[in-house]
C-alpha cells in the first residue's frame, strides 16, 4: 500500500511537471512575450525582475550625469518626477548623425510632430549635445536637471556636500562605458524593454566605437521583440553608419516601416516620431545613393508627419528636381 | 580612560573570536571578485559599477557588525551575570558603557580598516584616476557614522527588552534614517498638520547620518570636499555620539541589574 502511494506521489509530480513544462511557454506566448533566456535572474527573480530593469535603466542616466540625479522624492511643483531619461534624449537626438551643422540644419532633420510636447526637457538638451559646445555651456542650458533648487534649511544645506549636487556628464573621450554595465543588467532584467537594446547600441556605435557588439546586441533584443521598429531602425542605422553597408541597411530599414505599420496604425496615439527617424534615416540613404525617386516617396510620407512641412517641401522639390533631370539626361 | 580601554579591549577581542567579519568579509569579496570578472560588451575598463557594489557590501557589512555586536553588550553581561564582578571592581557603570562604546567602535574601524584595503586594492586595479583624498574622508566619516550607529544601538540595549529585537530596530532606523533622512523636510512640506510638524520635529531631531555617506562622491570620482565641511561632519557625529552615551548612562545608571 505504501510503494503504490509512493507511485501515485511521483506520477502526480511528473504530471505536474510536464503540465508546466507544456504551459509556461504557452502562456508566455498568449501574453505576448517571448520565452526569456533561462538564466539565473529569470530563473530565480521570475517575472519581477521586470520592476528592478527601469531602476537599472535610470541609474545609467544617472551614471551619465555622474551621480547627479533626482532621486523618488525630487519633484516638480506640478508633482512630476524631474529628470526624464537623458540617455534617450541623447539617443534621439543622435548628434553622430548630424555630425556637421549643416546636416543638423537639414530640413529631414528636422523634430517630428508628436515628440516636443512630451520632451521639453530633451528639447532642452538638443540644443546643445554634438554640437561643439563645451561642457559649461551645455550646463547652463539644462535648468531642468538643477532639481535640487534652494536649500530649505541648514541641513539640506550641510548635506549638499557630501553627494554629488552640481551637474555634470561622462567625458565624451573616456568614461562613458561606464553606463554600459546598468544597461546589459537591464536589458537581463527585462528583455522586452525596446530602448534599453536602441540606446545601448546607440551609445556602443556612437560613441564607444563598438559597431558590432551594437548589432550583436540589436539582434538579441530582436529575436525577444520581433516586432519593435525601434531596434530595427537602429539595426538600419549601424548598417548605413558604421558598416557602410547600404543594401542591408535599406532592407532593414523598410521592414521596420512594416513593422511600424504593423504595430502602430491601429493605436489612437502611434509612435509618429519614431517613424519619423525610420523614414529619414532612409531618405539619407536614397540621397548618397542618389535613389532620387524612392526619396520623393519617402518625403512625402516625412512631410505627413513634420511640424515643418515647408522645409520638407524645400528638399521635395530639390529631389524632384533631380528626379527630372534624370530623365532628361536619358 | 584606562578603566573604559581594558572594558574596550575585550570587545575587541571578541570580533576576532566571532565569525561575523570573516563571514562578512569573505561574502563581499567573492561577491566583487564575481561582479569584477562579468564582462560588459567586450569592455572590461568600465569600474564604477563594481566600485559602488562594492561600497554597498561594505556599508552593509559594517554597520551589521557595528549594531550586531554592540546590541549583545550589556544583555549578555547581565544574561551571565558577569557583570556584578565587573562592578564590584572599580568600575563604575559610566567606565562600562563607555568602555563599551570604545571597544565596539575600535573593533567596527578595525573591520571598516580592513574593508577598505580591499576597496582601495579593487578601485586601483580597475581606475584610471583615484581621488585619495575622498577615500581618506568617506573611511573616517564612515567611522563617524559607525560611532553614531553604535551609540544609538548602545542606547537600545539599555532600553529595549532583547537584543535581537534592538538589533532589527537598529538596523530599520539607520537604514531608514540613511534612504529617506536627506528627504523627510521636503515630505513633511507636502503634507497636511498635524503629521507635518511632527514629521519637521523628527527630521531637526534625528541624527542624520547621510552625512557620513561619500560613497557617490567615491563611485563618481568628484571632487574632493571642503576640509571644514568634513571637521563639521565629525563634530556633528561628536555629538550625537556624546548624546546617546549620557543618555544610556543616564538610563543605565538607576537600571537594576537583573533580567
Amino acid at each position: 500500500m505504501n510503494r503504490l502511494a509512493y507511485f501515485a506521489l511521483m506520477a502526480l509530480f511528473a504530471s505536474c511537471f510536464t503540465a508546466s513544462t507544456v504551459l509556461a511557454p504557452r502562456f508566455a506566448e498568449r501574453n505576448g512575450r517571448r520565452p526569456g533566456r533561462g538564466d539565473l535572474l529569470s530563473v530565480v527573480l521570475g517575472d519581477s525582475r521586470r520592476l528592478f530593469a527601469n531602476h537599472f535603466f535610470l541609474k545609467a542616466d544617472a551614471y551619465f550625469h555622474s551621480g547627479y540625479y533626482p532621486s523618488i522624492f525630487d519633484v516638480k511643483d506640478e508633482g512630476k518626477v524631474r529628470g526624464d531619461v537623458h540617455l534617450v534624449s541623447e539617443q534621439e537626438s543622435d548628434p553622430h548623425d548630424a555630425a556637421s551643422k549643416e546636416e543638423h540644419q537639414d530640413p529631414a532633420h528636422e523634430p517630428v510632430k508628436g515628440k516636443d510636447k512630451e520632451q521639453d526637457h530633451d528639447h532642452d538638451h538638443d540644443h546643445g549635445h554634438g554640437q561643439g559646445e563645451s561642457d559649461g555651456d551645455r550646463h547652463d542650458q539644462e535648468d531642468e536637471l538643477k532639481f535640487l533648487g534652494k536649500a530649505s534649511d541648514w541641513i539640506d544645506r550641510f548635506g549638499r556636500h557630501f553627494f554629488p549636487s552640481e551637474h555634470s556628464h561622462l567625458e565624451r573621450a573616456t568614461g562613458q562605458e561606464e553606463i554600459l554595465p546598468w544597461l546589459r543588467l537591464a536589458a537581463e532584467l527585462d528583455p522586452n524593454k525596446v530602448e534599453v537594446y536602441t540606446v545601448a547600441a546607440f551609445w556602443l556605435r556612437t560613441r564607444l566605437g563598438k559597431p558590432d557588439e551594437a548589432i550583436q546586441f540589436l539582434r538579441e533584443g530582436w529575436l525577444l521583440n520581433p516586432d519593435a521598429h525601434q531596434i530595427l531602425c537602429e539595426l538600419g542605422k549601424v548598417f548605413a553608419e558604421n558598416r557602410n553597408d547600404p543594401v542591408r541597411a535599406r532592407n532593414v530599414l523598410e521592414l521596420a516601416i512594416v513593422k511600424w505599420r504593423k504595430g502602430e496604425m491601429g493605436k489612437a496615439e502611434p509612435d509618429v516620431f519614431g517613424l519619423g527617424q525610420i523614414v529619414t534615416a532612409l531618405v539619407r540613404l536614397d540621397e548618397s545613393e542618389g535613389r532620387w525617386q524612392e526619396g520623393v516617396g519617402h518625403l512625402e510620407l516625412l512631410k505627413t508627419i513634420s511640424p515643418n512641412p515647408d522645409k520638407i517641401e524645400i528638399l521635395l522639390k530639390e529631389f524632384r528636381g533631380k528626379v527630372s533631370g534624370k530623365g532628361k539626361d536619358r | 580612560m584606562r578603566t573604559s580601554w581594558a572594558i574596550g579591549g575585550l570587545v575587541v577581542k571578541e570580533l576576532y573570536r566571532r565569525k561575523d567579519f570573516y563571514v562578512l568579509f569573505v561574502l563581499t569579496a567573492v561577491l566583487t571578485i564575481l561582479l569584477g570578472s562579468m564582462n560588459f560588451f567586450g569592455d572590461i575598463s568600465a569600474a564604477r559599477y563594481l566600485k559602488e557594489l562594492c561600497l554597498l557590501l561594505i556599508w552593509i557589512s559594517v554597520m551589521v557588525i557595528a549594531i550586531a555586536t554592540t546590541a549583545r553588550q550589556i544583555p549578555a553581561e547581565m544574561e551571565q551575570r558577569t557583570i556584578f564582578p565587573l562592578l564590584a571592581k572599580p568600575v563604575t557603570r559610566w567606565h562600562l558603557v563607555f568602555g563599551k562604546f570604545l571597544g565596539c567602535w575600535a573593533a567596527s574601524c578595525i573591520a571598516l580598516a580592513v574593508f577598505y584595503l580591499f576597496f582601495g586594492v579593487v578601485s586601483a586595479a580597475r581606475e584610471k584616476e583615484i581621488v585619495f583624498a575622498n577615500y581618506a574622508y568617506a573611511l573616517v566619516l564612515q567611522a563617524a557614522f559607525a560611532a553614531v550607529v553604535i551609540a544609538m544601538t548602545l542606547l537600545g540595549s539599555v532600553t529595549i527588552s532583547t537584543p535581537s529585537a534592538n538589533t532589527t530596530l537598529s538596523l530599520i532606523v539607520a537604514g531608514s534614517v540613511l534612504f529617506v533622512g536627506r528627504h523627510l523636510g521636503q515630505i513633511a512640506q507636502r503634507l497636511d498638520e498635524p503629521v507635518r510638524t511632527l514629521l519637521q520635529l523628527v527630521y531637526f531631531t534625528m541624527p542624520h547620518l547621510e552625512f557620513f555617506d561619500m560613497r557617490d562622491m567615491l563611485v563618481h570620482n568628484r571632487a574632493a570636499i571642503s576640509f571644514a565641511w568634513f571637521l563639521g561632519a565629525l563634530g556633528y557625529a561628536m555629538l550625537y555620539s556624546a548624546f546617546f552615551l549620557c543618555a544610556t548612562w543616564l538610563v543605565f545608571r538607576r537600571k537594576a541589574l537583573t533580567l
